[in-house]
């Protein structure tokens, strides 16, 4: 019993590691020779889980719900992808001193839930109130043991993730084009 | 009081029982007025309100991340409903104070007083005041273990409740073994009431008893209880009954009225899973149950209480001879929806197959399924509210004419460490169900978990009404309805 009770701090925090921290400083516009990406996820579904987002193969931060984030990327192609129960891709083709947005949320579908990673592009009502939406999330950033740790954990998962995106399922991928920051 | 001590001595014969209609295990359910299906979440006990709550945050099928957790709960329930206990109370203090076995016994030998027939009235027009459908004690208890892994969950409920209602029965019984009864009783005098004309027309008309007797009886009604309780068709249907009754084999005193205790314990084991359909939106569930149950009852007639004889080892020895244990299948099922980010709503439906138990005692014992709704709303990330109705009426195995449709309402303050729980309950299908406050308090540190709930009616009960004799004065309890427990728990993500 006396063990017990010595383990339950240790149990209780098994589940649920820090995956980023909360940050209250405005952020700064991107630089001329780079790109901003604004990662949000603005829908409750799913609450307790965190998805990782990756550039390539690195993990670059976790969407948690009810936060954004960002991360700056050299202007041209890159490949995103956001995992956890599933996997997300998006092709990217950055422009320099640009700002872009990418919606994580996740869709009920039968006996599965189907991640989906979404660019919002000029012409869609997101795009417009984009700034009203981040508003009222939180913005946070990642903590680079906690992105270390994720990606050695998960490295067979994310290399077989990525595969699959990049060859099957990749002309189902979304596009995130260049004209599609502000 | 001698009610009280009855069930005493069935909760030590170990006929314990159960028989609510869907008895509240959990301290944090009690504290919430029962809604149980509305906040069943990924606790360990939750699989019981609502199977598919194992599917609560489950990404996919057979999804273990959502966690472990177990759970222990115990609680006690009393409910007198209506004011039974001072009722019999008062029925076995008549029967003392006016010595009601030697007036009987002057009755047999032809000495028939005014004041006597009077007070043996009152006792009649007492006896004939408990024949309300539902009328009783019920006395519950149980405990519950519910493990949870994943999506799947392992309990055993064990609970058990009494149930002890009054039985009025005048058929047969006349005021004496004694044809010439009437003959003796004192003569009426003065003009009759509106009532008590009334009430001798009905003696002669059904009874067939002659004017005179019946003008008698009707006067000796009017002036030990007035015209009121002696124009109630129930009233004057005993008398009327008790007057066919008279020269018979069975006289007034050995009336076979009393009070019928019936007992109903009760172990479910099971198994349950549950399935995300829709995962994050729409969680399915199922409870799989073996129902181990034994039954008893005793009959205690007013007379043999009134004997002054030690019967409480008699009535433990009945109990144990009348036992009976029979087993059942059954299965409940749940589904849970979230359709908004702050909106649960919930529905589970319990013991799906009907139940007829093995019963040796008179009627049955039988249990009918239970489907109950369950909606729980979320603000500012710590306050819930929510809302339980069941959709069917169940009636009490235990105490029949009991009829249950609960609702709950809950209320709780899901702050970091402590849980501040309040509730209301109330039984929609009993009009004289005063309704429960429900109150509790909870300690979660580190996925530990202790909860206390209680529950009570507001309405104060006479358990022991004066004494004729002025020797012990009224005596009451602020509630007629009252249960607690508590429950430790683990609960943990993996």
């Amino acid at each position: 019993m006396k063990k017990l009770i010595l383990l339950l701090p240790l149990l209780a925090s098994c589940g649920s590691p820090r995956a980023m921290s909360w940050v209250e400083e405005p952020t700064e516009p991107p630089g001329t020779d780079q790109a901003r990406v604004i990662v949000f996820r603005d829908s409750f579904r799913n609450a307790t889980k965190p998805y990782a987002f990756l550039n390539d193969e690195e993990v670059l931060g976790f969407s948690l719900v009810g936060t954004w984030f960002e991360v700056r990327c050299t202007p041209g192609e890159h490949f995103f992808v956001l995992h956890g129960v599933g996997s997300a891709g998006v092709r990217a083709r950055l422009e320099a001193g640009k700002t872009y947005f990418l919606r994580v949320d996740s869709v009920p579908k039968l006996l599965h839930l189907e991640l989906r990673l979404t660019p919002i592009v000029p012409g869609m009502d997101e795009f417009e109130k984009i700034f009203s939406v981040l508003v009222d999330l939180d913005r946070t950033e990642p903590i680079d043991t906690a992105l270390a740790a994720y990606a050695e954990e998960h490295a067979e998962d994310l290399e077989a993730a990525i595969s699959r995106l990049k060859t099957d399922d990749y002309e189902q991928c979304p596009v995130l084009g260049p004209d599609a920051g502000r | 009081m001698k009610t009280a001590i009855f069930t005493c001595v069935l909760a030590l014969s170990g006929a314990t029982a159960w028989a609510q209609d869907w008895p509240t295990l959990d301290a944090r359910t009690r504290a919430l007025g029962g809604a149980g299906v509305a906040f069943a979440d990924g606790r360990g006990e939750s699989m019981y309100w609502n199977p598919a709550s194992l599917a609560v945050g489950a990404e996919k099928p057979f999804d273990f991340s959502t966690g472990f957790a177990f759970s222990l709960s115990t609680f006690v329930d009393v409910h007198a409903t209506d004011n039974i206990a001072s009722d019999v109370t008062k029925i076995t203090d008549q029967y003392e104070f006016y010595n009601f076995q030697q007036v009987q016994a002057d009755w047999e030998s032809g000495n028939v007083t005014a004041a006597d027939v009077q007070n043996v009235l009152k006792i009649v027009d007492n006896l004939n005041r408990l024949n309300d459908p539902g009328k009783g004690v019920l006395v519950g208890a149980g405990a519950s273990f519910n493990l949870r892994v994943g999506p799947f969950g392992l309990f055993v409920n064990v609970l058990g409740n009494v149930g002890v209602s009054p039985v009025v029965d005048f058929s047969g019984v006349g005021f004496t073994s004694d044809p010439t009864f009437f003959n003796n009783v004192p003569p009426a005098s003065g003009t009759p009431t509106a009532a008590e004309a009334g009430l001798s027309a009905q003696l002669q008309a059904r009874a067939g008893l002659s004017a005179t007797d019946a003008d008698k009886l009707a006067f000796h009604a009017q002036q030990s209880l007035g015209d009121a309780a002696i124009s109630d068709p129930a009233f004057v249907n005993a008398m009327v009954a008790l007057s066919q009754g008279t020269g018979g084999s069975t006289n007034l005193y050995n009336n076979p009225s009393g009070v019928f205790v019936r007992g109903l314990a009760q172990a479910e084991i099971g198994i349950s899973f549950a399935l995300p359909l829709l995962p994050t939106l729409l969680d399915v569930g199922v409870s799989l149950k073996e129902i181990v149950s034994e039954t008893s009852f005793r009959f205690i007639s007013y007379a043999e209480q009134d004997s002054g004889d030690d019967i409480g080892e008699t009535i433990r020895e009945d109990l144990r001879d009348n036992r009976v244990r029979s087993t059942n299948f059954n299965f409940d099922l749940g589904a849970r929806l979230m359709p908004l980010e702050w909106l649960t709503l919930s529905m589970a439906a319990r013991n799906l197959i009907p139940m007829d138990i093995t019963y040796k005692g008179p009627g049955k014992m039988h249990m009918d399924p239970q489907v109950r709704l369950g909606a729980m709303a979320s603000a500012l990330g710590f306050i819930k509210v929510g809302v339980d109705i069941d959709l069917l009426e169940n009636e009490s195995p235990v105490l029949p004419g009991y009829f249950t449709r609960q609702v709950g309402v809950g209320l709780e303050f899901d702050l970091p460490v402590f849980k501040i729980r309040v509730g209301y309950a109330k039984n929609l299908a009993f009009a004289s169900d005063h309704g429960r406050l429900a109150a509790g308090l909870g300690f979660d540190l580190l996925g530990f978990v202790i909860d206390i709930g209680a529950q009570a009616s507001l309405h104060e009960i006479e358990y022991q009404p004066a004494t004729l004799d002025g020797t012990d004065s009224k005596e009451t309890f602020f509630s007629d309805h009252v249960n607690a427990g508590i429950t430790i728990g683990l609960n943990l993500p993996f």
